[in-house]
């Protein structure tokens, strides 16, 4: 076995970065734990602060510094996108550690015609992705993790030269807990080399059997068992943000990350959606979950992102978010219209492109067709259908109608003069609504023509207009 | 050869850009009304890619006079989308019209969102008419969607009582319908390719009446053989 180590010692800060380009003030991630930092910029180098500085002192250096709560599950859902996006690539896939990809090489040897075309494709994978990373490779996971933590950046295909490089590594780029290190240290044990040479039986007697068994793979003796990478199948990512956001169109940036990884996964395995949920985790009310529906499945970013940014106009938020989650668990084959130069019909894209428009703005029972329904009851006549769910109409006709009714009558106000009538209906005597009326069509001074009625009590009312 | 290019290029679908919303003859396409005096004063009717407004109230008859064009645009198949307010289109008066399978009725809550909702119609290139009630329309939000409906091959009919409008509004035709005592008259206010006209007379019929049986009853009481069945 032949395994490459990918480390990535600064995820959440790179995902700061994609978000936040415009930044140039020092930037350094803070372990809660300890409050001290474990990730810093370019610009926090130069400002003189260094991993391991407590928060006082590093606003101490720098006033301005921006500080980024670290978040495991951030460096989570970023690890595993990095592996659904190295899975193109590379099939035998390992999450290693919580900011660690391990890629077994032995069988891109032969299908990449070599490990260096291999090599080129993984970096510039990783350099679209625009993260930070250290690589290094092995015969087992733990050597290649070594190596890459060291910044060996090279693939040796010998093992020798790989050993080589082992017995130079620290001791701090070894998985070895503190407590050990420490005992090691102060025996004047630095390096893996000096480590490595120690008798096994002899390291038994003063340490337990995790150690031997770390041992064990760093030597390549033995590789412990690790469970390989599959992609979920169905899209779901997380996003912890920079810092909670007040505002429901302040959103867009961060969901635009995650909508980008979506459309690429819809596109990769060519499905498509017409649904995407999200669920905003808000600091001090419960989540806040929303629905954005598209007229059609597709995978198109700036459909999707627009679509998105029509529902976020509409939502309040009830107090700051903190992190998101895009859920996409409806996926359908993508199956695109293959319409002719000269075809009469015109592509249904762009009506079902608009439809997502208009309800994502104005609600999911915005848009409607009008079908006729069998009821005499105009009050009740008043039926929409959604033109998703399209349905067929009844063709009985119901007398002389206006084009226009009224939402509740209103009564009859003004002198008309009545031109047609009357039409009675009465119905509706088996239920609750009974009606008995006599209808009629009525002009007014400005010629308006109003369709009016007369009820059982000789109250006359204006239920709708002529158009 | 010529005969199959000349074939070709006739194809209502194939883009030519000096015949762009053009007629053969280099006019601009126009849909008559269906009512000779007003064609003619609309040098042949509507433009069919535009805005147009008609200032009336509700209940004046605007469907009526405008059922040739809105029949014509349907022939394209495209949607047509409804922007009522604040009333309802009655489903059984859409269901005896031709173009209720391609209606889509939009509700919306406020002007803006009605206004908002219109570009996009015209924009998804997916309409062919926009019809939308208002209570007034801005001369600015008028000529946006008078830009937009010529580029993107929309017609835009806006509806309003017109009290709030004293001048002519830059669209297409803006047009006033108007009643006196018996006729019906429409004023243009303004009509590209023509000069306005006031008073211009219109066929606009009711679209039910009692007429027959008060002509019936009328010629029955005169006739001297069924004096007797005379009704006061």
């Amino acid at each position: 076995m032949h395994w490459l180590y990918l480390h990535f010692p600064r995820l959440q800060l790179d995902q700061f970065e994609q978000l936040h380009p415009e930044q140039t003030e020092p930037t350094v991630v803070i372990d809660g734990t300890d409050n001290t930092v474990c990730q810093l910029s370019a610009a926090a180098i130069s400002a003189g602060i260094k991993p391991g500085m407590g928060i006082a002192e590093v606003t101490a250096m720098h006033a301005q510094t921006w500080i980024i709560e670290y978040s495991a599950n951030s460096e989570g859902s970023q690890l595993e996108q990095l592996a659904t996006t190295l899975y193109v690539i590379a099939s035998d896939i390992v999450c290693a550690a919580s900011n660690g990809i391990a890629i077994n090489l032995s069988p891109l040897v032969r299908y990449y015609q070599g490990l260096d075309n291999f090599m080129a494709l993984c970096e510039r994978t990783l350099a679209a992705q625009r993260v930070h990373f250290q690589f290094g490779s092995g015969t087992t996971i733990e050597i290649a993790r070594v190596l890459a933590r060291s910044r060996v950046n090279r693939v040796e295909t010998e093992p020798e030269l790989a050993n080589y490089h082992l017995k130079n590594c620290s001791l701090q780029a070894t998985e070895l807990p503190a407590r050990e290190m420490e005992q090691l240290n102060r025996i004047g044990i630095r390096t893996l080399g000096q480590l490595i040479a120690l008798p096994l039986e002899e390291i038994g007697k003063r340490f337990n059997n995790q150690i031997i068994t770390y041992l064990l793979a760093i030597k390549g003796v033995k590789q412990p068992p690790y469970s390989l990478f599959h992609p979920r199948k169905l899209f779901s990512q997380y996003l912890e943000l920079p810092y909670a956001v007040e505002s429901a169109p302040g959103l867009s940036r961060y969901i635009a990350v995650v909508l980008g990884n979506n459309c690429t996964y819809l596109q990769k395995r060519n499905l498509a959606t017409d649904t995407l949920q999200f669920e905003l985790q808000q600091r001090e009310h419960d989540n806040l979950v929303f629905v954005v529906n598209a007229g059609t499945a597709h995978h198109h970013l700036s459909e999707w992102q627009m679509l998105v940014d029509l529902k976020l106009e509409q939502i309040k938020l009830d107090s700051p978010v903190t992190s998101l989650t895009l859920t996409c668990d409806q996926l359908v084959e993508f199956d695109p219209e293959n319409l002719s130069l000269l075809q009469s019909t015109y592509s249904r894209h762009a009506e079902n492109m608009l439809l997502g428009k208009l309800l994502a703005r104005l609600g999911n029972d915005s848009v409607k067709t009008v079908q006729q329904i069998n009821e005499h009851r105009q009050d009740y006549a008043v039926q929409q259908t959604c033109p998703l769910h399209n349905s067929p109409a009844s063709s009985e006709a119901n007398g002389q109608q206006p084009a226009w009714l009224m939402v509740q009558p209103q009564p009859l106000t003004e002198q008309t003069q009545i031109l047609y009538g009357p039409e009675r209906i009465h119905t509706g005597w088996w239920d609750e609504n009974p009606v008995k009326r006599d209808y009629f069509l009525a002009i007014t001074g400005k010629g308006q023509r109003l369709w009016v009625y007369r009820d059982e009590q000789q109250h006359w009312y204006v239920h709708g207009y002529f158009g | 050869m010529s005969a199959s290019i000349s074939s070709l290029i006739k194809h209502p679908l194939v883009f030519r850009g000096r015949d762009h919303r053009h007629t053969a003859d280099g006019e601009e396409a126009r849909l008559p009304f269906g009512q000779a005096n007003l064609d003619k004063a609309c040098a042949g009717g509507v433009p069919a890619a535009g805005a147009m407004s008609i200032r009336a109230l509700a209940g004046q008859g605007e469907l009526q006079l405008l059922n040739n064009v809105l029949l014509q645009k349907a022939a394209t198949q495209k949607r047509i989308i409804w922007l009522p307010n604040p009333l309802y289109l009655n489903p059984n008066w859409m269901s005896q019209t031709p173009f209720q399978q391609q209606s889509w009725v939009v509700n919306t809550t406020n002007e803006a969102d009605a206004l908002w909702a219109c570009e996009q119609a015209i924009r998804s290139q997916a309409c062919c008419c926009v019809m939308m009630y208002l209570a007034q329309i801005e001369p600015k939000a008028a000529r946006r969607l008078q830009v937009l409906a010529r580029q993107y091959d929309c017609l835009v009919i806006l509806v309003h009582p017109g009290h709030r409008n004293p001048g002519a509004l830059p669209v297409n035709i803006d047009m006033a319908l108007s009643f006196d005592a018996r006729e019906w008259f429409v004023h243009l206010h303004r009509v590209s390719g023509a000069w306005p006209q006031q008073h211009i007379a219109i066929e606009h019929p009711l679209p039910a009446s009692n007429s027959a049986i008060v002509n019936a009853f009328r010629q029955y009481s005169n006739s001297a053989a069924t004096a007797i069945h005379e009704v006061s």
